[in-house]
């Protein structure tokens, strides 16, 4: 979708919101694989939730008048942060890579929330964020781990 | 679109983003002290304290100026009051978002919010309940 130019600042916000919804769109494909392969619920869970993550920040680009794409095919192996899921063959291994993801998903929301400067994107990655908070909780939980890190 | 129109938020609040800063620090050492004199799930509770603590640090650091306070009503009971606690900081360090002007400020407050949200999580599962609630961090209920 065309628009009037936009400038420097504003193209690097669209580019963080468009890697961030790749990246949830690269992680929904890798868990539904992990959640298939091992018939892990929460994994199952954590996949729709994530595609919900990709459609919300979709909305937010479309809203913003410019094109979103579609997933890219081979996102969830291409994709540096969810590859290690798309792959794992064991309960144990898809929980731990799961909780990388959510590790460096936490930290590029965290990031994104210091460049971008649009109002209406920070409910929208406040609340995304909010999730991947809790689902690190709930993996933590299921590998018997303490479910919070202690940030002393 | 992004960028180029002028004001992009809300009228800054008075005291700017120190005074919003001040507010969510006051409430994160509310919550340290709430945590502190939870006697039930200490584990849990000093972990949370610990990280409120390192919340209210964060936002102090992220200050310019101004002092830390706020009307801050201490929550007292179990942890549902916690968890309630917990939901009401989360919201109020969402909300703030869009009035603070400097990225360091809201970065901060938007670190604090997520933390928020993963006690909550913490809690829902220490009481039984499903500690993903739905996939915006609890916020459609």
């Amino acid at each position: 979708v065309s628009g009037p130019p936009r400038s420097a600042a504003a193209g690097a916000e669209l580019a963080a919101l468009y890697t961030l919804m790749h990246r949830e769109d690269a992680a929904a494909l890798a868990y539904a694989d992990a959640a298939r392969r091992t018939g892990d619920e929460l994994l199952r869970r954590i996949a729709r939730q994530d595609a919900q993550h990709a459609l919300a920040l979709r909305g937010q680009l479309e809203g913003l008048t410019v094109g979103a794409d579609p997933p890219p095919r081979g996102g969830r192996v291409s994709d540096s942060y969810a590859a290690p899921l798309a792959v794992a063959t064991t309960r144990h291994a898809a929980l731990a890579a799961a909780l990388d993801l959510e590790e460096k998903l936490g930290r590029a929301y965290s990031d994104a929330a210091r460049r971008v400067r649009d109002p209406r994107a920070f409910a929208t990655l406040s609340t995304i964020a909010a999730s991947h908070a809790q689902q690190q909780v709930a993996l933590r939980a299921a590998l018997g781990r303490p479910m919070l890190m202690s940030q002393e | 679109m992004l960028a180029g129109c002028g004001d992009r938020g809300r009228r800054p609040p008075t005291g700017g983003d120190d005074a919003l800063l001040g507010r969510l620090a006051a409430t994160e050492a509310t919550l340290v002290d709430a945590w502190a004199e939870q006697q039930a799930h200490r584990d849990l509770a000093q972990t949370i304290a610990g990280r409120e603590r390192s919340g209210a640090a964060a936002l102090r650091a992220a200050m310019t100026g101004g002092r830390v306070q706020g009307d801050v009503a201490r929550p007292e009971g179990d942890l549902d009051a916690l968890l309630a606690a917990e939901r009401s900081a989360a919201a109020a360090a969402r909300g703030a978002l869009s009035a603070l002007r400097s990225p360091a400020a809201r970065g901060a407050a938007f670190d604090v919010s997520v933390a928020h949200a993963a006690h909550e999580a913490a809690i829902l599962a220490t009481l039984g309940r499903d500690p993903l609630p739905d996939a915006f961090g609890g916020t459609l209920a």
